[in-house]
């Protein structure tokens, strides 16, 4: 058998780093984020929405409130591209109303001879974007304002259904921001105890959450909604809706960190930061947080749409939030009778975009909770 | 081997760890674990003492009691500073304990779990000498570059992640990260057992030249009785807590003075398979006892072919049997035990 | 021991491979070793060389998407039998699962996590044998079966649950299971690893114990050549996918021509103190490998030209059963 030590080989050049050496753990989490097609679509879909949410002033052809007598539950108007003749012409067909003698109400039929212009980026009525800017263009809209352009139609009121779409969605897609962000400061707070100092500590909280948990989450919700006054102003309603939906909310991030906080416990890492002198809090904001950021982003996107439905369902229940404020529950309650779903199915809408909105951030959070564990090579 | 008679550098008495039951677990009625019952055991400067046993004798928990990441149950651990007093180490707390942490470091075994996947290599390596003080980005910065360096790492690797290495390199991160403040005692804790043969011949290596370039005391902890011969200059044996055997390596692996040592060697398989068929190996019933559930008095007597009355009624204490060799066995002396089979 | 030196497994030529993101990735490529009736063979190499998956690829339990890509498994149930092509066989199909423990059998590293822990052992036990064997009574067998691998108190023991039992416990039971359809061939990955040592030496004989007194062959997977040395009678050296060097035990420890051999057994402490000889640098991943020899860039012999430009082809040096995967071997004295 051989003695000889061996030499160390002329070949021994290290390769050039691959891309993936070098990138840090955000940057591989982004890499396989991008690779769920569905995902990144479910993103796209969400930030569109609150981006048009963001601007609703801008986007919307009319005030949410801004009713017309003569046409209530108009019919949507197809919103044609072409005049006669082949130029480019964009109209909708203004109406002939006429009444029905034996229902009693009015019956809108497209008249071809009213042809209303309508135009992208027209002056329509003034508004202050989020009450500041003042402003008076809308991305689309009739050229002459007082004409009417349901694109969606028309609600009891006259009110524009495609309007008070968008600016209903700043409602509700903020309240599930807010009330997460909320859930989610209670949800580390609490979590993290729990899962760091365990004992008593932990066994109390988990009790807590699991008593929360327990009681159903609706009966819950408009007990605590009936107790606000209703001459609140609406702002304020706002906030303690957000509030009483993070109050179960929480549950679901504090479980998260603590499991979390748990499994991290035992790592050796955080046993080699005491070593090196870090302090407890040190270690929390150094070593833990970095290492459970990434799911508690996947479990927040997976808590959003929980909100939004929240918020519509006790609104849809008249428990929520009510007029003048207008969120998609509260347009929900208009569709609450059988002329909605018979004759003007268009009141239908807040219900599609709830679940387009439910299913983006749900697309969206299943593939950020896939990219967010580090060892998944 | 350098080092054997240095003076006295970690002197621990009695130290004991006990985890007490786990409530309402089925199955099991609960009962304390005696993790470290009772070990007392000298380290001198400049040595390297192995600590072997197999699973559940105590030989990690003993390390970690000494870094203070346990809370010994009892005992002292006294040792001497770079200025010569003396600590316990048991008792210490606060900012003294934070700098007897610079003096004592450790190495993990689990290379995947010993660095923090979100850090960067030099956030890792800086960690310890940031929070002992030095700010001054330069400077960090030339440190960490020297022990990367130190540790046959580049200059380029500090800016990468620990998922950019292999579990070898990564150990060596973590070696250069035990050493950023100039230890004087370093705990290796089954250093190189989660790593492949190759690797570890490279680590080895690594960690003999540091020893003699920066004057290191190890303590190194094992289950791989080759790997043990080949670094330590003392060894020490534990079983289920107790210490049962502590001498010079040599004496230990040609002629050792406890049952279970002479067990522990004659299980291990020769590397040769001409020598392989020679000896009869000695067979060892049963498994390695439980500690949570001790058998009386020497904790071996139930596996032991050696057994008589008195080894199941008292406990024989850790004794000197000769220059200096100790032996926690009642017929230390007059057992005529065989060494290890290796050539 | 009773042997006849045929050939109860052939594998030849064996290919794994998937598709990545990064290309095809071969973990297994052009693996050829065979298998002597009635003896052990060591099959041995560090992580990542592929060991593990020749177990699985021979049983087809190949996790997806990884396929056999290429090459034959060659089986001859008994001596002068025709062969069968295990890698043509369906991996779920009806004569794959009959071959499945009725005649090749497994026992894995990690008994903890290989045995159902909401199962009892007996009834682990039972199930196998109500599947392959025919009139036999599966609980008294199962109870059998118990006590010839050494565990004691074998009836009542039978009714206990894994997490009931320790590590070595563990593992006995496992080979109960495995041994109780009277396999032809078990195929043992790593079952020592995860033991102390001294349950190591237990189960080390207890194996060579049983494989005597059956007669079957046993194809022992592991990194540990102490292990090797003590029950191998013949010994496969794997690296990064490929087999480097085969041959009797006494000729792989006494004779390497391998380099990867050679170097392996330099670097294990064995009563020599000083500097260990180690291997730079580190085992190639899968989608990496170096072109010609795959050992190459780690080898103190390589010769630019030659060991980068083409794969070396087996090459025997001294005896027929004795080959090595290198352009310079029987060459260069290493």
């Amino acid at each position: 058998m051989s003695e000889a030590t061996l030499l160390v080989p002329a070949s021994v050049t290290a390769p050039a780093p691959r891309r993936s050496e070098l990138a840090g753990p955000w940057r591989l989490m982004w890499w396989r984020f991008c690779r769920h097609r569905l995902a990144v679509a479910g993103g796209v879909v969400v930030l569109l929405m609150y981006f048009v949410a963001t601007f609703a002033e801008f986007f919307a052809p009319f005030p949410p409130n801004q009713d017309a007598a003569r046409y209530t539950f108009a019919p949507p108007q197809a919103l044609h591209l072409f005049g006669p003749g082949w130029h480019f012409d964009p109209h909708v067909e203004g109406f002939r109303v006429t009444i029905d003698p034996m229902a009693m109400r009015r019956v809108f039929r497209p008249d071809p001879t009213q042809s209303i212009a309508v135009g992208l980026f027209v002056h329509g009525a003034p508004y202050r974007l989020w009450g500041l800017i003042p402003g008076d263009i809308h991305l689309i809209g009739p050229r002459d304002p007082s004409r009417p352009m349901y694109l969606l139609g028309a609600d009891r009121l006259g009110r524009d259904v495609l309007s008070r779409l968008i600016y209903g969605g700043r409602v509700s897609l903020s309240i599930g921001l807010v009330g997460v962000t909320l859930s989610l400061i209670l949800g580390i707070m609490l979590g993290g105890l729990s899962g760091l100092y365990g004992g008593w500590i932990d066994t109390a909280i988990q009790r807590l959450i699991e008593m929360l948990r327990s009681i159903p989450t609706i009966p819950l919700w408009m007990g605590l909604t009936a107790a606000i006054p209703l001459t609140l102003p609406p702002l304020e309603v706002y906030f303690l809706i957000t509030i009483i939906l993070s109050l179960i909310g929480w549950t679901s991030v504090a479980r998260v960190v603590r499991g979390r906080f748990i499994s991290l416990r035992t790592e050796d890492f955080i046993a080699a930061a005491r070593l090196d002198g870090a302090t407890t809090s040190g270690i929390i904001l150094r070593h833990m947080v970095p290492n459970f950021a990434s799911h508690i982003i996947a479990t927040v996107s997976l808590a959003i749409p929980g909100m939004i439905l929240a918020e519509t369902a006790l609104s849809f229940l008249g428990v929520g939030l009510h007029p003048p404020i207008v969120s998609w529950g509260v347009m929900l309650q208009d569709a609450q009778n059988i002329r909605a779903i018979a004759s003007a199915q268009w009141l239908l809408w807040p219900g599609a975009t709830v679940a387009i909105a439910v299913l983006a951030f749900n697309f969206l959070g299943d593939g950020l909770r896939d990219a967010a564990d580090p060892y998944d090579n | 081997m350098s080092g054997q008679n240095g003076p006295e550098l970690l002197r621990i008495e009695g130290l004991t760890k006990h985890f007490p039951p786990r409530r309402g677990f089925p199955g099991r009625r609960g009962s304390t674990v005696r993790a470290v019952d009772g070990v007392s055991l000298t380290i001198r400067q400049g040595e390297t003492l192995g600590l072997v046993g197999e699973s559940g004798c105590g030989k990690s928990t003993l390390g970690r009691c000494i870094v203070r990441l346990y809370e010994p149950t009892s005992g002292h651990m006294s040792y001497r500073t770079a200025e010569g007093q003396e600590v316990d180490l048991a008792r210490i707390r606060g900012d003294a304990l934070t700098r007897m942490r610079r003096e004592i470091r450790m190495i993990f075994q689990d290379p995947r779990s010993s660095l923090d996947p979100r850090m960067s290599v030099f956030s890792i390596v800086s960690e310890p000498i940031r929070l002992a003080g030095e700010r001054r980005p330069r400077v960090v910065r030339e440190r960490v570059a020297g022990l990367l360096a130190q540790v046959g790492l580049r200059e380029e690797h500090m800016d990468r992640f620990p998922h950019a290495f292999s579990g070898g390199e990564r150990q060596r991160i973590g070696i250069a990260r035990a050493l950023a403040l100039s230890p004087r005692l370093v705990v290796a804790d089954e250093a190189v057992s989660a790593l492949d043969v190759s690797v570890q011949a490279q680590i080895l290596n690594l960690l003999q030249d540091l020893q003699e370039k920066f004057g290191l005391t190890y303590l190194f902890v094992s289950h791989d009785l080759a790997v043990i011969e080949h670094l330590s200059t003392r060894v020490a044996v534990m079983y289920v807590g107790r210490l049962v055997e502590l001498a010079p390596a040599a004496a230990v692996f040609a002629r050792p003075h406890h049952p279970y040592t002479e067990a522990l060697l004659s299980a291990v398989p020769i590397e040769d398979p001409a020598e392989a068929g020679k000896r009869a190996r000695i067979r060892v019933p049963g498994d390695v006892a439980d500690p949570s559930a001790v058998p009386s008095g020497c904790p071996f007597h139930t596996r032991c072919r050696y057994a008589r009355d008195v080894c199941r009624n008292e406990p024989p204490p850790l004794r000197d049997v000769g220059s200096g060799h100790l032996a926690a066995c009642h017929f230390a002396e007059e057992l005529e035990l065989e060494g290890a089979r290796n050539t | 021991m009773t042997t006849d030196g045929s050939n109860l497994l052939k594998v030849e030529g064996l290919t794994v491979e998937y598709a990545s993101r990064l290309g095809t990735v071969r973990p297994l490529d052009g693996v050829s070793f065979e298998l002597k009736r009635g003896h052990t063979t060591c099959i041995v190499g560090e992580s990542g060389c592929g060991k593990s998956m020749t177990a699985r690829a021979i049983l087809q339990i190949l996790d997806p998407p990884g396929r056999i890509a290429a090459g034959r498994i060659l089986y001859h149930p008994t001596r002068g039998s025709a062969a069968i092509d295990i890698a043509t066989l369906a991996p779920t199909g009806r004569h794959m699962r009959a071959l499945r423990w009725g005649e090749i059998a497994m026992i894995f590293q990690e008994p903890m996590v290989s045995l159902s822990p909401v199962h009892s052992i007996g009834n682990q036990i039972a199930e196998a044998i109500r599947l392959h064997v025919r009139g036999a009574d599966p609980r008294a067998r199962g109870i059998e079966m118990l006590d010839r691998v050494g565990i004691p108190d074998a009836k009542r023991r039978a009714d206990a649950y894994p997490f009931e039992l320790s590590g070595g416990m563990r593992q006995r039971a496992m080979i109960a299971m495995a041994l109780s359809c009277h396999p032809k061939l078990l195929i043992a990955d790593e079952p020592t690893t995860a033991l102390d040592v001294t349950t190591q030496a237990n189960i080390l004989d207890l194996l060579r114990t049983l494989r005597e007194e059956t007669g079957m062959t046993l194809l022992f997977i592991t990194h540990d050549l102490g292990v090797v040395a003590e029950i191998a009678d013949e010994v496969v050296v794997m690296y990064a996918g490929h087999v480097v060097e085969h041959g009797t035990v006494q000729q792989i420890f006494r004779a390497p021509a391998h380099p990867y051999t050679c170097a392996l057994l330099e670097s294990r402490p064995r009563r020599r103190h000083g500097r260990l000889a180690a291997i730079p640098g580190t085992v190639p991943a899968p989608h990496e490998r170096p072109s010609g020899c795959v050992f190459r860039t780690r080898c103190g012999i390589a010769v630019p030209g030659l060991c980068d430009v083409k794969p070396p082809l087996p090459v025997s040096t001294g005896t027929e059963e004795h080959q090595a995967c290198c352009h310079l071997a029987g060459t260069t004295p290493l």
